[in-house]
């Protein structure tokens, strides 16, 4: 198995770095000479809720290794841990409890089941 | 405005000491604003930076990822690409299709930051992640009139500075003591999960309208749907679909929960 050396993993954290520069800066870069019509705005208000909510969803609904919908199964402690997240947060509005709930579920099915 | 105390003599010259009253309360607001997601932000860095202590990288390889890349979901996508050894430009474009939806959210950072100079536009895009894009554009939906005063464009974009130093500052504490404590946490806790929990507690808040949640459904669904496909491009489609729902439900303006006057916020 081939390993990167040290010279290698530098040039790699900085080129990340600059990838982080490139895409959040993406359109930044074009300055004042173009104008987002409202329209575009409007459109993507929901943008950053749909990118957590895609981050969170698969590790939630289905199983850790999972690649494709068929593999979705009822038993596994996260839907159940997510769920309780869930209506704790909707209920205390705060989020270290939700924590440790959510990980007390999660903790006790991961033998149960 | 007043202006604020004289402070000692270096210390005029440098950002916030330098500014206006108005602008170092909309920074303070922005640093508060972010400090209410204190508890999701430290969770999702801690489970980033015990990811990182735990992979073939060294103490200092990680730290200096941390501090230079800032992208959790990049970092995490990179490590196991980085253990198997794999060419670096293979791994470069990993990180940046991951980071795809930076993209998205730079038309927005865009309509509203056009106005400074290129490099303080640089330096706010690198640092606006997830959380300070959400928060910035939850408090000024639209993008700013023409007819602002100097005093409002002054202190929205303190207030965003505000955001996105907060949001640093939780991530690198969070990030950086992940690595220190990778030795002492075992994998069978399962800690990594307490991240993906975390991130419940921030969607909760935003399903505060029907539009809303139809956007987090639809997203979700088509998330899951897609995610076989390579470099989390289900993000990606998920957010093309969350922007889908959000044309439709301005074509509907006689729902009441999404018309103009109160969508957007």
């Amino acid at each position: 198995m081939a390993s990167l050396t040290s010279l290698e993993i530098g040039t790699l954290i900085v080129g990340m770095g600059l990838v982080t520069l490139s895409t959040r800066g993406f359109f930044m870069f074009w300055g004042d000479r173009v104008q987002t019509p409202e329209i575009i705005l409007r459109s993507i208000r929901y943008a950053p809720l749909a990118a957590i909510v895609a981050i969170v969803a698969p590790e939630i609904l289905m199983p850790d290794g999972a690649t494709e919908i068929s593999q979705f199964n009822w038993a596994i402690p996260q839907i159940w841990a997510g769920l309780a997240a869930f209506v704790a947060f909707t209920w205390l509005r705060a989020m270290l409890p939700t924590l440790i709930i959510g990980m007390l579920v999660y903790s006790a099915l991961r033998y149960w089941f | 405005m007043p202006k604020p105390p004289k402070a000692p003599l270096i210390l005029c010259h440098l950002p916030y000491f330098a500014w206006q009253r108005d602008e170092q309360l909309a920074f303070q607001d922005g640093l508060r604003t972010m400090s209410k997601s204190m508890v999701t932000i430290f969770t999702w860095a801690l489970v980033t930076g015990l990811a990182m202590g735990k992979s073939t990288l060294t103490l200092w390889q990680a730290v200096s990822m941390s501090l230079l890349v800032f992208a959790g979901t990049a970092q995490l996508a990179a490590l196991p690409l980085i253990a198997l050894g794999l060419p670096i430009w293979t791994i470069l474009i990993t990180a940046f299709v991951v980071n795809l939806r930076f993209v998205i959210f730079s038309i927005g950072m865009q309509a509203h930051f056009s106005s400074l100079p290129l490099w303080r536009r640089a330096t706010l895009g690198y640092f606006t992640a997830d959380f300070g894009y959400l928060m910035y554009t939850s408090r000024h939906p639209e993008a700013h009139p023409p007819e602002e005063s100097a005093a409002a464009r002054r202190s929205r974009i303190a207030f965003m500075y505000g955001l996105t130093s907060g949001n640093w500052s939780l991530w690198q504490l969070g990030s950086l003591s992940g690595i220190a404590l990778a030795g002492q946490i075992p994998q069978s806790w399962g800690l990594e999960f307490a991240g993906t929990l975390a991130l419940i507690a921030i969607v909760v808040p935003m399903l505060d309208r029907a539009a809303a949640r139809w956007a987090a459904g639809v997203a979700a669904l088509v998330a899951v749907l897609s995610m076989g496909l390579p470099f989390k491009l289900n993000i990606v489609l998920a957010i093309i679909a969350a922007i889908v729902v959000g044309i439709v439900s301005d074509r509907r303006p006689k729902d009441p929960q999404t018309n103009a006057v109160s969508a957007g916020d």
